[in-house]
């Protein structure tokens, strides 16, 4: 069995532990067209640093091939080096000024099974959800595993909306099945 | 399914047994082709010299990528996530490799 982590990593969690209590700025992406749904990256300003969650490929074992699969990160950055990927675009800012209470990590596991045998065992982090001391959501959500779409909501009970486990089940055909649990982690 | 005149010759084949991922064989042309095919009616962003978005009306998200980083093959995806109604269409990743 192949095991594969791309989770965000302890070490990033504790960095994400540290923004509670602080006030959350703004965000930062390309202008929505049709969807709530954008290219790549997504800036994150908090009152003294920011972030991106960027959503890119790389070449990957995908479940025994190598392909192009979009990778979930966060990193932590300078303002000036959070801008749109792609030509001519400049992104948008999104005002929050509230303070940050708690935060929720979307993380989901993956198994691929041909028969009873279990092939792949692989995590990841789904989304991201940023909770306000007033109780409003804003979610980051990675989208289907080869795009690199992040996918922007505001609102409330936000992981109601998320992708359901049941799309990575639903993509295998016999002999092989796929399961999918996802698990929230909160931190505050 | 979907089919071009002359010396190109498009054929499907679901050969990854595991995935449902699509190959189609083509003549050099096809992908750009099928890529502005399906395309049509969105509104296109240039992400660089290798990769073009389109985003349809109804969320869906086409993008195509000349040289795709993992085969080198031209690669259409089509991302029904932010769709407002998928009809129940599955998104798909398709590569286009020579036939042989």
């Amino acid at each position: 069995m192949i095991s594969i982590d791309v989770r965000f990593s302890e070490k990033k969690v504790e960095i994400l532990k540290k923004m509670i209590g602080k006030e959350l700025v703004k965000y930062l992406h390309d202008p929505f067209m049709f969807s709530p749904s954008v290219y790549g990256i997504v800036g994150i300003c908090f009152e003294d640093e920011c972030f991106a969650i960027t959503n890119l490929t790389e070449v990957r074992d995908y479940y025994g091939t190598e392909e192009d699969v979009a990778i979930f990160k966060f990193e932590q950055v300078n303002e000036m080096e959070i801008h749109s990927f792609i030509e001519g675009e400049d992104l948008i800012e999104t005002p929050v000024n509230s303070v940050l209470k708690q935060i929720i990590l979307v993380n989901e596991k993956q198994s691929l099974f041909k028969g009873n045998d279990q092939m792949y065992n692989v995590d990841l982090t789904r989304g991201i959800i940023f909770v306000m001391d007033d109780g409003l959501q804003i979610s980051f959500e990675k989208n289907v595993w080869f795009s690199e779409d992040i996918t922007i909501q505001r609102g409330y009970n936000l992981i109601e909306t998320y992708s359901p486990e049941s799309e990575f089940c639903e993509s295998w055909e016999s002999p092989y099945n796929g399961k999918c649990e996802r698990k929230c982690i909160v931190i505050e | 399914m979907y089919s071009e005149r002359g010396p190109c010759l498009l054929l499907f084949l679901s050969i990854m047994f595991k995935y449902k991922l699509t190959l189609v064989v083509y003549s050099g042309l096809s992908a750009k082709d099928f890529y502005n095919k399906l395309a049509s009616g969105g509104l296109e962003k240039r992400v660089n010299g290798n990769m073009k978005i389109t985003r349809m009306s109804d969320g869906t998200v086409i993008t195509m990528r000349r040289v795709s980083y993992s085969d080198g093959t031209p690669v259409v995806d089509i991302n029904i996530k932010p769709s407002s109604h998928t009809g129940g269409v599955k998104g798909q990743k398709i590569h286009f490799v020579l036939e042989k």
